[in-house]
């Protein structure tokens, strides 16, 4: 019986497994083939001809083509990829420099107000991005800063979802530690600097990866914000690759892809042990 | 150990596939952005003084010329201009007062037709006489004195392949070069219909022929192009083949000066003894004594670079003009952005006069000839889409205010030649306000109507937004919901008291006595054919059933999806909307069924059809005011289609329709009963206390606008009857003709209009009662499920239902 | 003591000041911004609830926030349903499970342009998913244009945070120490019980986080929908993200503002409603 029951649970999760990994196979394998083979395969859904969609896995003939044309030929890959990558990383930056005291300031420290920021932060981050669209819009108006990068920069840099994160695990850092650096003398910023961030590096490290995940495949912000095509980043130009090049539109999304496989890869060990430190602290 | 690995793995592939992005990514940021030269030349008397700036005004030009073909600045200080009177005669006329008055005089008759004409300092005209090869340089002093010098213009024949055919007995040239005369040709008849009329008179591409007999065609290998004098009084020339070249005026010694075989020539402008030549790949400085070339300019070669999208050069004029300035080593230039001094070799110009202040601005507008008069003045020689010369004075008023302390701002989604015209001559009778354009979707931004519409609706609501909207694709309805617009039906009264108005046409849009929005223009569906064709038009599904019996005989061409599903939607749409505010669904159905028939009938057009005539349709250029229902008509001519269904954008367009029924028969008739708004404006509520702007309106709306311009009729009654009159009275006698596709020869001659084709004409226009549906939300969605409906990947009760769903969604929220 | 408390005070606010200046110059005061046009017509005159009134009596909202609310109600329960369950069986797999959890992330790592070309694809009336179902002899189904489009956009949001919710119910479980559950056995508890009464409550706390952070990866479904609907998609897929999107574009801002309001009590309920049932801490 118990064997019964682990073999459905192992069937189970790794028919899961395979739905999830599907489609990037499909991207994988899409990228390598020619718009011959593409045509044929996806004929009923580009054109509209009679009969369905197949696909093969494996590429009946490979070939570099979109793979070349990708990386030789398309300007405007690398122009928005780039500029996705320049948010980012100014964004990671800037919430690195704001964010992260922030967290700690309300983890280790009372002060009147906190509960009741910790709440408005929390409320705030849930909000989807076109309730405050407009007044967004015309406070960066004001400051000048639309059309640029910044006016995608900055808000992200002041998204609340870090600090929510981040708290979390810096709320698990033992009091006793903190106490007896300050009775070692240790001014707050030192403690901050030398025990609060070593401890809390998991929790960093997650906000840090689910920042990066979001600021790189923001929509919202672009589509209202710039105006000018030249500062897109790459989930704008993403959906501008028509279905009719479709082996280049895979093989554009595969390499769109890997930033964000790295950045898991990297970052996954961190991302478990991050919350797994804050509910140990139960 | 493994997930250290495996950690600097990824941190390495990381480091290595940005860096190396980031190189070729840093290699494209840094390309250059096209820079504009507006950026360029920095207005530094703005920023120093807030006084001083050009005033223009026009000079009173004698009566006696027709057409000025050059000017010049005479040693004693007079002005002279050169052209032609109304019957060919050339002449001159001078005058010592600016303008005031002038002495005209006959220049002696030359047998053959003078091509190029220049003025130099002591009052000789060089004449150049006849295109062909063998033209002959005259050279005609102060007093009368004619010297005759011949020259040969370069051999040419290796360059183009074929030779240059022209055709003697007409004031119009015409250049075909061997080779198909296909349909494609014909297709460009229509699209720029203000260049076209000045080609008509000047005539270029369209093929007019005559019958043979009439004509003597001559040979020729090569032509002048353009042409000017050097310092010295050379006469300086580029021929087709891209050659610049002096030809000295006594002995008639061709020197070639530069040879465009690499980088080609589209124009070029003398100052002093420098000859600027605008090529492929910059602008060339080149020497006019022995065409030596000089250090390249960086900012000239911008200049060169957007004069390259400058459309208006027809015969005579060109995008940049220039001249020299006062002192050593400086040039003058003018193009639409305005006039600009410029030290050679200097990293900036100076932008002297403000495009946008003055006629400079008006793209409509042709530039001849610059001439800097003196350090306050300038003249400049224009022509406008007509062909009428218009002499231009630039003088420096240093009281005037640098930038007019009252400015206009005017939002309009995309570029429109009406608007920029509307402005310039504003601008001349207001100097003193400041009329700046802002334009939603650019060329080339790639910017979206919707991402267009919502900036300036967050602009409006910070209350940034313009004084005046051109409406044209806005969501009008929602603007007038929120009463964003004001209402001008003050203004829109006195119009109608001065010149009238079509009542008919203003009725749709009035609301309770109030008018807040109004097309200035319109256009007008109709359905050609034989008469059974005509009385099948009167509602779509009879069309389609007739459609059908007919299918054995021929089939009616449309080029696309998306065009035939416009052209009905233009048609009908006026009669979808139901008293509640939701669409009328069994209207919809009859709509798309009618459609799919009809577009059935055509069989299968193949995929790539559709891209083409998509592209073309969408082109803002191509569809301004575009009278689609000529190229329907023609094809009905050349037995392409039994049924022609489209739009008629004005007079010559009407002209078109019925020189052809002449031919072979038909009628036609209005569809639906809707006309098609065209260049609609409203005033931003916040505005309409402004004085300039309700002129501005008064004058947007007014008759001397509306005459003056092409692409839709004027709702300006007054206009309307002067625009059929000039036809009538005037008639351009010709005739067109085009082969189809196996190469059959087919013609027809363009009938003159007359007063019972404007009485029946106007009625059927007075009898109009709706205006297509304007809102592009609800247009976009039609036609999309249109398209799929039409493609058979749904059903019609699917589109239908989501026709419905969707639009009605739109319309609840 | 006193000093010291003072000047702890003083300097977490001072931590956190920078922080809450940026919040407050991007976030805050526009949203504040927003509650007030929420009282005003257009033309900027007060006008009370009327806008409230409006909204609620609207079609389209209406429709947009009974959608939104379907959504939700069906996805968080299923999500955190099954990614419990997954993440429960993964724990005793050991190094198979941390595999199959490193495939399970996969889909959050694909853009969203990508993830809507393999949607079509699949998902399209001649796409593969319809030779799959051919495969078995049934009728072709039109995923995106009936309101199975609303179960597609289900399924698009498990598949793409099933894996990171069973990154933290995993990390959640791991903390809960063994010698509970040892206990547990020892008083003769089953499986069940064991779950239901060791495993549950003190998985309270990462509840709450889960939760809220499967809230807002709900609203970030509006993604998907709008790059394969458009602004008017199939009904099933019209959540309020449109809507308001719709309305910015029409300049609707009494509208928009209003519905604003609403959506930032509605949330503001469930969070405390949240947090008393699910996080022990006071803060």
């Amino acid at each position: 019986m118990k064997k019964m029951v682990n073999l459905m649970k192992n069937i189970l999760l790794w028919t899961v497994c395979l739905i999830m990994i599907t489609p990037v196979l499909c991207l994988f394998s899409g990228a390598f083939m020619d718009q011959l083979e593409l045509t044929e395969l996806l004929g009923p859904v580009l054109n509209h001809t009679e009969g369905l969609a197949a696909w093969h896995f494996l590429p009946q003939f490979p070939t570099l083509q979109n793979l070349v044309e990708l990386l030789l030929d398309s300007l405007e890959f690398y122009q928005t990829f780039w500029n996705s990558l320049k948010i980012t990383l100014f964004t990671l930056v800037g919430q690195l420099i704001f964010a992260m005291p922030a967290a700690w300031g309300l983890a280790v420290y009372e002060f009147p107000g906190r509960k009741q920021l910790y709440f408005l932060y929390v409320i705030l981050m849930m909000l989807p991005f076109q309730v405050t669209m407009l007044s967004e819009y015309l406070a960066l108006d004001r400051l000048q800063l639309l059309d640029s990068h910044w006016a995608i920069i900055m808000p992200g840099v002041f998204s609340t979802f870090s600090v929510f994160l981040m708290y979390r695990f810096f709320w698990g850092v033992p009091k006793e530690v903190i106490e007896a650096a300050r009775i070692d003398g240790a001014g707050e910023f030192i403690i901050f600097f030398h025990i609060g961030i070593p401890l809390g590096k998991a929790g960093i490290i997650s906000a840090m990866v689910l920042q990066f995940l979001e600021s790189f495949h923001q929509m919202e912000r672009p589509l209202v914000f710039l105006k000018n095509k030249e500062l897109w980043p790459l989930s704008m130009y993403l959906p501008e690759i028509d279905i009719s090049q479709a082996g280049f539109a895979f093989c554009a999304s595969l390499f769109a892809l890997l930033p964000a496989v790295l950045v898991f890869l990297f970052g996954q060990e961190y991302l478990e042990q991050g919350i797994a430190c804050t509910v140990q602290k139960e | 150990m493994r997930k250290k690995l495996k950690k600097f793995l990824a941190v390495l592939v990381t480091a290595s596939l940005c860096t190396g992005l980031a190189g070729c990514g840093g290699n494209a940021v840094s390309q250059p952005e096209g820079g504009q030269p507006e950026d360029k030349p920095k207005d530094e008397a703005k920023t120093e003084d807030a006084k001083g700036r050009f005033l223009e005004s026009q000079v009173n030009l004698p009566s006696e010329l027709a057409e000025i073909m050059s000017m010049g600045k005479l040693e004693d200080g007079s002005i002279m201009i050169a052209g032609f009177d109304p019957t060919g005669n050339y002449c001159k006329a001078v005058s010592s007062d600016m303008g005031e008055n002038w002495q005209v005089d006959m220049l002696p008759d030359f047998s053959e037709a003078v091509s190029e004409m220049e003025i130099l300092k002591d009052g000789t005209i060089l004449a150049v006489v006849g295109y062909a090869d063998n033209s002959e340089l005259k050279v005609i002093s102060k007093d009368g004195q004619v010297k005759s010098t011949s020259f040969r213009l370069p051999k040419g024949a290796g360059e183009q392949g074929g030779s240059v055919t022209t055709y003697e007995d007409t004031d119009d040239i015409t250049i075909e070069t061997e080779g198909e005369k296909d349909n494609t040709v014909n297709e460009q008849e229509n699209v720029p219909e203000e260049t076209d009329t000045l080609n008509e008179q000047q005539g270029t591409s369209e093929a007019e022929n005559k019958d043979a007999s009439e004509q003597e065609k001559i040979d020729i290998d090569n032509m002048i192009v353009q042409a000017d004098i050097d310092g010295e009084g050379n006469l300086i020339i580029q021929d087709l083949y891209a050659k610049l070249c002096r030809i000295d005026t006594q002995t008639g010694e061709l020197t070639e000066l530069y040879n465009g075989e690499e980088d080609g020539l589209d124009f070029f402008g003398i100052a002093g003894e420098r000859i600027y030549a605008c090529t492929e790949n910059g602008m060339k400085i080149l020497s006019a004594k022995d065409g030596s070339q000089m250090p390249e300019d960086a900012v000239l070669n911008e200049v060169c670079q957007t004069a390259k999208g400058d459309l208006s050069g027809a015969m005579g004029a060109y995008p940049v003009v220039m001249a020299e300035g006062m002192e050593e080593n400086s040039l003058v230039y003018g193009n639409h952005q305005g006039v600009f001094y410029h030290k050679e070799n200097g990293s900036v110009s100076e932008q002297v006069i403000n495009g946008e202040l003055t006629s400079l601005g008006d793209t409509s507008m042709g530039l001849k000839q610059l001439l800097m008069w003196d350090e306050i003045t300038y003249m400049l020689l224009a022509c406008d889409s007509v062909g009428n010369s218009k002499l231009f004075k630039y003088v420096y008023d240093e009281n005037a205010s640098a930038v007019p302390e009252e400015q206009i701002n005017i939002y309009t989604l995309k570029d429109s030649t009406i608007l920029r015209k509307a402005v310039a001559n504003f601008q001349s009778t207001h100097p003193d306000v400041y009329v700046k354009i802002e334009i939603g979707i650019s060329e080339n931004s790639g910017v979206t109507a919707e991402d267009a519409i919502k900036s300036l609706n967050t602009n409006i609501l910070a209350g940034k937004g313009p004084d005046i909207l051109i409406l044209d694709g806005m969501p009008v309805n929602s603007y007038l919901e929120k009463g964003i617009l004001a209402d001008m039906s003050g203004i829109l009264k006195q119009v109608e008291d001065s010149d009238g108005i079509f009542e008919n046409i203003k009725q749709v849009y009035e609301k309770d006595g109030k008018v807040y929005a109004l097309p200035s223009r319109f256009l007008l569906s109709v359905i050609e054919g034989s008469d059974d064709t005509v009385a099948a038009g009167e509602s779509l599904t009879k069309l389609a059933e007739y459609a059908a019996t007919i299918k054995q005989e021929g089939k009616a061409l449309f080029y696309s999806r998306r065009l035939i599903l416009e052209t009905f939607y233009q048609a009908d749409s006026g009669t979808w909307m139901q008293e509640d505010g939701r669409l009328d669904e069994g209207k919809i159905k009859t709509f798309l069924q009618a459609v799919k028939a009809l577009y059935d009938l055509d069989g299968d057009v193949p995929d790539k059809m559709e891209q083409i005539t998509v592209s073309l349709s969408l082109n803002p250029t191509d569809t301004e005011g575009f009278g689609s229902a000529g190229i329907a008509v023609i094809g009905r001519m050349m037995k392409q289609n039994e049924i022609a269904i489209g739009t008629l954008g004005d007079l010559y367009n009407l002209r078109d329709l019925l020189s052809i029924e002449a031919e072979i028969g038909g009628s036609y008739q209005m569809m639906g009963e809707t006309f098609l708004p065209y260049m609609s404006a409203g005033i931003v509520k916040e505005s309409e206390k402004k004085t300039s702007v309700q002129e501005f309106m008064l004058a947007f709306y007014g008759k001397e606008l509306a005459k003056s311009v092409s692409g839709g009729y004027p709702i300006n009654r007054s206009a309307y009857e002067e625009l059929w009159k000039k036809e009538i009275d005037e008639p351009t006698d010709s005739s067109l003709a085009m082969s189809n596709e196996e190469g059959v020869i087919i013609s027809y001659d363009m009938i003159p209009l007359t007063e019972e084709h404007k009485d029946k004409f106007t009625k059927e226009i007075e009898s109009l009662k709706l205006a297509g549906i304007e809102d592009t939300t609800i247009s976009d969605l039609v036609i999309e499920e249109g398209e799929k409906y039409l493609k058979d990947s749904q059903s019609l009760d699917e589109a239908v239902q989501n026709i419905l769903q969707k639009v009605n969604l739109y319309l609840s929220e | 003591m006193k000093y010291k408390s003072k000047k702890q005070k003083w300097t977490g606010i001072f931590f956190v000041l920078p922080e809450f200046l940026g919040v407050s110059i991007f976030t805050l005061i526009p949203f504040v911004d927003v509650m007030h046009r929420a009282f005003l017509r257009l033309d900027g005159s007060f006008c009370g609830f009327d806008n409230f009134q409006q909204i609620f009596r609207n079609k389209a909202f209406l429709l947009a926030a009974g959608n939104t609310l379907r959504f939700s109600v069906v996805c968080l329960p299923l999500l955190l349903l099954v990614s419990l369950l997954a993440a429960v069986s993964l724990q005793t797999m050991g190094k198979m499970g941390g595999l199959l959890k490193s495939s399970y992330l996969l889909p959050m790592a694909i853009p969203t342009a990508a993830v809507v070309l393999i949607w079509k694809l699949f998902f399209d009336s001649h796409g593969l998913m319809n030779r799959l179902i051919s495969l078995f002899e049934a009728d072709p189904i039109d995923f995106m244009n009936t309101s199975w489009a609303f179960w597609v956009l289900v399924f698009s949001y498990l598949w793409k945070n099933l894996g990171y919710t069973v990154l933290l119910w995993s990390a959640g479980l791991s903390g809960i120490s063994e010698s509970i559950y040892e206990a547990g056995k020892m008083d003769g508890a089953n499986t069940i019980q064991r779950f239901r009464y060791l495993t549950l409550p003190n998985l309270r706390q990462s509840a709450f986080t889960i939760v809220v952070i499967s809230i807002i990866n709900s609203f970030k479904v509006f993604r998907e929908a709008y790059l394969v609907g458009g602004n008017y998609p199939q009904e099933s897929i019209y959540q309020l993200q449109h809507l308001f999107n719709n309305w910015f574009r029409e300049l609707s801002m009494d509208k928009m503002s209003a519905a604003s309001v609403v959506l930032f009590l509605v949330l503001t309920v469930l969070v405390i409603g949240l947090q008393r049932s699910w996080e022990r801490e006071s803060i």
